[in-house]
C-alpha cells in the first residue's frame, strides 16, 4: 500500500500513537516549586486550626511576657546591691519606691551633683534612698538600672564609681537601704529575687482583699496582669448523636451506630485569665469505641473487587465510586448509584431502588471500630466571682487530631476477608475541627484549689470523613466537663 | 490510582495524586510541547506551564473520562505553546513559492511504500515534524493530532481557510518527501 498526500495523517498518527518523550527530571521538581504555595492555599481548611492555635499561643506568650508578675514587681525594685551593707528598713516601702523615679532624674539633670567624692559619699550615709550610679569615660551617668549589674572587675577598674547609697530592694514587703558605704570595698551585685507572693485569685478578685502593702501602690500593672491556672478535667457525655451520612437518607435510616467513650476525653488546661476575661488552653486525649449494632453487615467496596458468591466469582466494578450495601438474609442492597456486576461474564447494572438476591447469609456481624483522638482545646471566657463561687461562660474552638484508628469484626463472621472496614478509610492524623460552647461554675475549696464543673455544647466544623466517601462523622455532644484547678 | 481519584486528590492538592498525575501524563505532554517547538529549552518552559496551569484549574475539568482528561490537558499544553510562538513572534505563513523553489517541490505527488514507512521510527517522524517550517508545522499538528479544522486552525491562527489548508496540503508533501529522502538513504546504505 502506497502513502501519500491523502492518507500520511492516518500514518503518522497511528506511528505516533503512545510515543512520549520523559522531560528532564528538574521539570518536575521545578514544576512542584512553584505549586507549594498554590498546595498551602488548597490545604488551608486543614492548616487553619494550627495557625489559630500558634496565634493563641504566641499571643499568650506575648500576654503572659507583658503581665508577667516578677516584671511587675521587678519594676518597684533597684537591682544591685552590695552584699552585707542594706539592713531592713522600717520605714513605709512604697513612699521610697515612688520616689525612686525622681532620684533617677535629679540624676540625669544634674550630673555635678551626683558625682561626688567618696567624702560625700560617707557624709551621705544614712540618707535613705538614692540611685547607684556610675561615671564612664564620657561622664555619663548611668543609672544602675540600666548598667545590667556592674561586675566586680569594672567597678575595680573604675575610679569615677559614684557610690550612692540607695537601694531599694523589696524583699518581703520589705524595703532595705544601705549603710557603712565605702566605694574601695568589694562591691558584688546581684539581683533581688525575692519578693512578696501573688494575692491569691480570690484576693484578686476582690481589690479589698488585698494585702495593705499591695493595695497602697494602687499599682495598675497589679490590676493588668495575668492570673495563671492549671486544671485536669474529665468529659462526661450525656448525649451525642453520633453519624450521618451526606447524601444518603436511606442509609442514614438504615444505619445505626453507638459511640461508646473508652477512656476519656482526659486533659490538662491552662488559664490565663486578667479581671473577668479569661484564655484556656490544653491539650486531651481520648479513645472511643463505634459499634455498628444493626443485623445488617455493611461493606464498601472500592474500585473493583472480587466476591465469591456460592461459587461464582464475580467481579464488581463500581466506578471509581464508593458504595455501600448491606449484606442481609438473602439480600444485597445497593445504596447509591448504579453497580455493575459481571457475572459468569454477563453483566448486569444494579440500581439502588432494586433489591437483587444474590446469596444467602445469615450472618450479623458486629464491626466495631476504635478511634483515638488527641484534642486542643482553645477557649475565651468570662467569669466572675460570688463569694467562694465562681461562673463563667466560654466558646472556642477544638482543634482534633485522630492519632490512631483500629477495627474488629465478630470473629464469627466467615466471609471476613469481604467486610472491608469503614475505619480502613480513615487516614490516621486526620485533623477535624469543633467548637464548642459551655458555662461552668466552682466552687473555691481553699484560696487556690477550685472544683468546678461546666455544661458544655459540642458541635464539628470540619468534618472528618474517610476518604473517597461522602460518609463522615458529623457529631455534637451534650456533656459535663469536671475538673480541679489550682492557681499558681 | 483511578482517574476520579486521581482528580480529587489534585483538586485537594495532595501531592501523591499530583505526582501520579505528573508520571502518567508528564511524557505524552512533553511530546506534544515537541511537536510544536523544536527547541528543546523552550519546549520544557511549555511543559511547565502547561502543567502548573492543569493543576491550578483541574476543579473546572468534570468529567470522569480519561480520554477527555487527556484531550482537556493536551488542548492546555497546545493552546500553551501557540501563546509561546505567538508572544515571540515565531509564527509566519510560509511563503509557498519561496520554499518550493528552496525544497526542489516538483508537481508530481509524493509517495511512498507502507512497509517501508514502517521503518522509520518515531523519533525520526518527530524530528521532521519539528523541523518543518513554524507555518506548517502548527497546522499539521492542529489537523492531524489535535483533530481541529480547517475552520477552527484559521480563527485560532489568524488566517484564512485556504491558506490553512494549503500550508497543510504543503506539510505533508514536505513530510513525505523527507521520508521518502530517508528510507532512500536506508536502502542505499543496505545495497553498500
Amino acid at each position: 500500500m502506497n502513502i501519500n498526500n491523502n492518507n500520511i495523517d492516518d500514518f503518522i498518527k497511528k506511528s505516533m500513537e503512545g510515543f512520549e518523550v520523559r522531560p528532564p527530571s528538574q521539570i518536575k521538581s521545578s514544576v512542584f516549586n512553584k505549586l507549594f504555595f498554590y498546595n498551602l492555599w488548597l490545604r488551608r481548611k486543614r492548616l487553619l486550626p494550627f495557625v489559630i492555635a500558634l496565634l493563641m499561643v504566641s499571643s499568650g506568650a506575648i500576654g503572659y511576657s507583658i503581665y508577667n508578675p516578677q516584671l511587675s514587681i521587678s519594676a518597684l525594685k533597684i537591682y544591685s546591691i552590695k552584699k552585707n551593707t542594706f539592713k531592713p528598713l522600717t520605714q513605709q516601702p512604697f513612699e521610697n519606691a515612688q520616689s525612686e523615679p525622681q532620684i533617677q532624674n535629679d540624676n540625669k539633670i544634674n550630673n555635678k551633683e551626683t558625682v561626688k567624692s567618696s567624702k560625700a559619699i560617707d557624709e551621705q550615709k544614712s540618707e535613705p534612698t538614692k540611685i547607684l550610679t556610675q561615671k564612664n569615660d564620657n561622664d555619663k551617668i548611668i543609672p544602675a538600672k540600666e548598667n545590667n549589674f556592674n561586675t566586680q572587675k569594672n567597678q575595680n577598674s573604675n575610679n569615677n564609681i559614684i557610690e550612692k547609697p540607695a537601694l531599694i530592694a523589696l524583699s518581703n514587703n520589705s524595703i532595705q537601704t544601705p549603710v557603712n558605704i565605702n566605694p574601695q570595698e568589694d562591691i558584688k551585685t546581684e539581683l533581688i529575687t525575692s519578693y512578696s507572693p501573688l494575692p491569691s485569685p480570690m484576693a484578686l478578685y476582690n481589690p479589698n482583699n488585698l494585702p495593705e502593702c499591695l493595695a497602697s501602690i494602687n499599682s495598675p500593672k497589679f490590676k493588668t496582669q495575668f492570673l495563671w491556672s492549671g486544671s485536669i478535667n474529665y468529659d462526661i457525655p450525656i448525649y451525642s448523636n453520633s453519624r450521618t451520612f451526606e447524601g444518603s437518607d436511606q442509609l442514614a435510616q438504615k444505619y445505626s451506630s453507638s459511640f461508646k467513650n473508652t477512656f476519656g476525653p482526659i486533659g490538662i488546661n491552662f488559664r490565663a485569665e486578667k479581671k473577668n476575661l479569661f484564655f484556656d488552653f490544653g491539650i486531651k486525649y481520648s479513645s472511643f469505641q463505634e459499634k455498628i449494632q444493626t443485623p445488617f453487615g455493611l461493606t464498601n467496596p472500592y474500585d473493583k473487587e472480587n466476591i465469591d458468591l456460592i461459587g461464582h466469582y464475580i467481579t464488581v466494578d463500581t466506578s471509581a465510586y464508593y458504595h455501600y450495601y448491606w449484606i442481609s438474609d438473602s439480600t444485597v442492597r445497593i445504596i447509591d448509584s448504579v453497580w455493575t456486576v459481571e457475572f459468569d461474564s454477563t453483566s448486569h447494572n444494579l440500581y439502588d431502588t432494586t433489591y437483587t438476591k444474590i446469596y444467602d447469609t445469615v450472618h450479623n456481624p458486629v464491626l466495631s471500630v476504635k478511634y483515638t483522638r488527641l484534642d486542643f482545646p482553645l477557649f475565651i471566657g468570662w467569669n466572675t466571682m460570688v463569694k467562694r463561687f465562681q461562673f463563667g461562660v466560654s466558646t472556642g474552638p477544638i482543634i482534633n487530631l485522630f492519632i490512631n484508628t483500629n477495627n474488629s469484626i465478630s470473629p464469627d463472621y466467615i466471609y471476613y476477608e469481604t467486610f472491608k472496614d469503614l475505619n480502613g478509610k480513615f487516614s490516621k492524623f486526620k485533623v477535624g475541627l469543633s467548637w464548642q460552647i459551655s458555662a461552668s461554675a466552682g466552687y473555691f475549696i481553699t484560696n487556690r484549689l477550685v472544683v468546678e464543673l461546666s455544661p458544655y455544647y459540642r458541635f464539628r466544623v470540619i468534618n472528618v470523613k474517610p476518604d473517597y466517601s461522602n460518609a463522615t462523622i458529623r457529631t455534637s455532644e451534650i456533656g459535663v466537663n469536671a475538673g480541679i484547678r489550682y492557681f499558681f | 490510582m483511578n482517574l476520579s481519584d486521581l482528580l480529587n486528590g489534585c483538586i485537594k492538592g495532595h501531592r501523591k495524586s499530583q505526582d501520579f498525575l505528573y508520571e502518567k501524563y508528564a511524557g505524552r505532554l512533553y511530546f506534544t510541547c515537541l511537536r510544536y517547538i523544536q527547541n528543546n529549552e523552550e519546549a520544557q518552559d511549555v511543559l511547565q506551564e502547561s502543567l502548573i496551569k492543569i493543576y491550578k484549574n483541574i476543579q473546572n475539568f468534570d468529567n470522569d473520562n480519561e480520554g477527555a482528561f487527556w484531550s482537556w490537558m493536551n488542548r492546555i499544553a497546545v493552546n500553551t505553546a501557540l501563546n509561546h510562538i505567538r508572544d515571540n513572534k515565531r509564527f509566519e505563513e510560509t511563503d509557498i513559492s519561496e520554499l518550493e523553489n528552496v525544497l526542489g517541490f516538483s508537481e508530481e505527488e509524493e509517495e511512498c511504500d507502507s512497509s517501508l514507512f514502517s521503518t522509520v521510527s518515531s523519533e525520526k517522524i518527530l524530528q521532521i515534524i519539528q523541523e518543518l517550517p513554524s507555518g506548517y508545522k502548527i497546522v499539521f499538528n492542529m489537523y492531524v493530532f489535535e483533530d481541529f479544522s480547517h475552520k477552527e486552525i484559521a480563527e485560532k491562527l489568524n488566517i484564512s481557510i485556504n491558506t490553512s489548508k494549503t500550508q497543510l496540503f504543503k506539510a505533508r508533501k514536505l513530510i513525505l518527501s523527507k521520508i521518502n529522502q530517508i528510507i532512500d538513504n536506508k536502502l542505499v546504505k543496505q545495497a553498500i
